[in-house]
């Protein structure tokens, strides 16, 4: 029977809240177990009829001349970090000498205004508080087991020092700590003050004092009744449980005679307040504006721009590399590169330029070939407008051209060969070798200058290489025109284009599919392109059932006639 | 500074410069056996000896200029260098000279090397008065 009416799990439980932690209330309700209240006993949540139950006992009691009920019965309601203070507390800090620390004169001025106004308002419960003394001993000095005689490990000295306590109030030290960020030969003190883990917890302890009657304010008969734990992500640990509906605990304790042998049980309930609706529905709001803000000002970096260009034009960009030259005679080699649009329809912007010189590179010896590595990215824009649709040819695409040259320890430079390559028409990345060639004079003589002066035949105009700009007529001729084949270069171009004919609408039917006939390659707009046929024809049938339609009229009319 | 696109530097003379770089220094080794082998042979004086030698270190030091002047005021397409190697060209036409006229004993095989040296110096001194001429003359158009 006596098993049934007590709570014996005294297990710590977890909760999570995300309140702040300062709301937590908590109520403690201490007895002393006697033979005449025993048979009394009623669950926490009958509160009221235990009340009138020990009214009706109450005369018997005085009549027998037993100790007031106020000495075996107390119950208090605690808030989160609330120092209640304890009969050895009071004792202890009346005396002016016992104050060390700030704290200690903290307690007494708070002692003394208590003792002016009227005494404390609990007899033996009270509580340490995170800031007191005994917090510290109780985390440093704990035992593992029951024996009197044991001695801590090497271990768990150690372990004791790793203690999980807020860093703020070291505030001094971590100041005057800031300015030496890596300390090389710690201190065993330094060690175990600063010596700490990522989560700061903040600890309470509700204690009872179990003393007999008028005994009161001895250290050895404070009993620990319960330890909370909170840590700054809302975890909170109580140890033991609250009780709730669940049996009431107990602690027996012992005295030097039989007599003064006594048990307690005490219940923990959790009476925080709930939050009214007000309150809830500012937080809700607290939080929507906070959100929506930051949402505006992830819009605002990113922006909402989108660079539109317009009908009818295309727009290329090219971000390209120039990544090696191979296979040439002599040695530190560069080259001159420029794109060239063609007249008609190409334009590029104003402020960008269309050519460039690459640095001067040594090149190594890789297999068979003379390789020199270059990796000179270039970048350009050039864009495509198509006024007239009654064009018929295809349009021109721009051409790199490029001229690579040596240059020796005299700055003399020798032309090593030309090359010129049309820019990819589909979108992507390439990869183009181009492969060079030099012109070259028939005789000893011109094989000598180029060996010792360095001079040798050049272009004046580098479009020669495909179709020169001052070509007039039908037929090129390069009769009598002697080159000899060199090396080659290779390009990296990763090509971008823009158009809004590349939208389907309706709006830009004709505009899109004149674009689309003219930019080659463009396999995956064949399908829209298979619909504007398919409904182009649709439309012919249309007509002509339209045009043959008089017919028919004209036919009844000659039949009635 | 000549214009860029104009090539104003002689191929002749820089086949010369060439030519004679290699050419002294096949001179310069065989002149150093040849005084090994007149000084053990031979009833050489050891003063005339070290002095002929002395000289003849000398006078790589004054072909060694002369060449890297010329070759550079000729690529390069600057008077001065050039100018600097006209000028030199007669100390060192002076050594050959000494080497083919006046040492002590004088071989066939030494009147032959510098005969030819000589006459590297006689052409070069001319083609370098023309390109002298040109560098001239483009400067002052």
């Amino acid at each position: 029977m006596a098993e049934a009416v007590w709570s014996t799990d005294t297990g710590e439980a977890v909760y999570r809240s995300r309140d702040p932690v300062r709301n937590l209330r908590l109520r403690v309700h201490l007895q002393r177990i006697t033979s005449s209240n025993f048979l009394h006993y009623q669950p926490a949540a009958q509160m009221g009829k235990d009340l009138i139950d020990l009214a009706t006992f109450r005369p018997p009691q005085a009549a027998s001349g037993h100790r007031p009920d106020e000495e075996e019965e107390e119950e208090v309601v605690i808030g989160w970090q609330e120092k209640l203070f304890s009969q050895f507390e009071v004792d202890l800090y009346q005396n002016e000498s016992a104050c060390q620390s700030p704290l200690d004169h903290q307690y007494r001025q708070e002692i003394l205004k208590l003792e002016n106004s009227g005494g404390r308002k609990n007899r033996r419960i009270f509580t340490y508080t995170d800031s007191d003394r005994y917090t510290d001993l109780e985390e440093y000095c704990q035992k593992i087991t029951t024996s009197a005689s044991e001695v801590p490990s090497f271990l768990a000295e150690r372990m004791a020092n790793v203690r999980r306590r807020r860093q703020d109030r070291r505030g001094v030290e971590g100041s005057k700590l800031k300015s030496r960020i890596v300390t090389w030969e710690p201190s065993e003190d330094f060690i175990k003050n600063n010596h700490a883990i990522n989560t700061p917890l903040q600890t309470m302890y509700i204690m009872a004092d179990l003393g007999p009657y008028g005994k009161l304010g001895y250290k050895v008969h404070e009993h620990v009744l319960c330890i909370l734990k909170v840590d700054s992500n809302g975890v909170i640990t109580v140890k033991p449980d609250f009780t709730g509906i669940k049996g009431p605990y107990r602690i027996e304790t012992e005295g030097e005679k039989q007599e003064h042998t006594s048990a307690w049980k005490y219940t923990i309930d959790n009476v925080s307040s709930l939050a009214q609706p007000e309150e809830e529905e500012r937080e809700q709001r607290v939080f929507k504006d906070l959100y929506g803000r930051h949402k505006e000002y992830l819009s605002s970096l990113v922006g909402t721009d989108f660079e539109m260009i317009a009908p009818g034009a295309l727009r290329l960009f090219v971000n390209g590399e120039v990544v090696s030259a191979q296979g040439y005679e002599y040695d530190n080699l560069y080259v001159h590169f420029f794109v060239e649009l063609p007249a008609a329809n190409w334009s590029s912007p104003p402020f960008q330029q269309l050519s460039g010189v690459t640095q001067a590179c040594a090149t190594k010896s890789l297999g068979m070939d003379k390789v020199a590595y270059f990796s000179f990215p270039f970048t350009f824009e050039a864009f495509f407008l198509h006024e007239d649709e009654s064009a018929e040819s295809l349009p021109e695409w721009p051409v790199l051209y490029c001229k690579v040259l040596s240059l020796d320890f005299w700055q003399r430079y020798r032309v090593e060969g030309y090359g010129a390559v049309v820019l990819p028409a589909t979108p992507g990345s390439h990869t183009l070798t181009v492969s060079t060639w030099r012109p070259m004079e028939l005789g000893l003589v011109a094989e000598l200058r180029r060996f010792f002066i360095g001079g040798s035949l050049e272009l004046e105009d580098p479009s020669y290489v495909r179709i020169p700009g001052t070509f007039k007529g039908e037929r090129l001729s390069r009769f009598g025109f002697r080159t000899e084949t060199t090396g080659t270069v290779t390009f990296r171009l990763h090509c971008l284009q823009q158009s809004r004919a590349f939208m389907e609408s309706n709006s830009l039917q004709k505009q899109m599919r004149s674009v689309l006939d003219r930019l080659e390659g463009f396999s995956q707009q064949s399908s829209t392109h298979n619909v504007l046929e398919a409904f182009r024809r649709a439309r012919r049938r249309m007509q002509e059932a339209r045009e043959s339609l008089p017919q028919d009229l004209v036919s009844p009319t000659g039949t009635l006639t | 500074m000549a214009p860029r696109d104009k090539r104003l530097s002689s191929t002749p003379l820089e086949v010369l410069f060439f030519l004679n770089g290699w050419y002294y220094a096949t001179y310069f080794l065989l002149e150093l056996l040849i005084f090994l082998y007149k000084g053990l042979l031979l009833p050489y004086p050891t003063a005339n000896l070290v002095l002929d030698v002395v000289m003849l270190l000398l006078y790589l030091g004054i072909e060694v200029i002369r060449l890297f002047f010329g070759t550079k005021g000729n690529l390069c397409q600057r008077k001065m260098p050039l100018g600097i190697s006209v000028a030199l060209t007669f100390p060192s036409a002076m050594m050959a000279s000494y080497y083919l006229l006046l040492q002590t004993y004088v071989l066939r095989l030494e009147a032959i090397m510098n005969s030819i040296l000589l006459f590297f110096c006689g052409s070069e001194l001319l083609l370098e008065m023309l390109t002298l001429a040109t560098f001239s003359s483009m400067d002052r158009i």
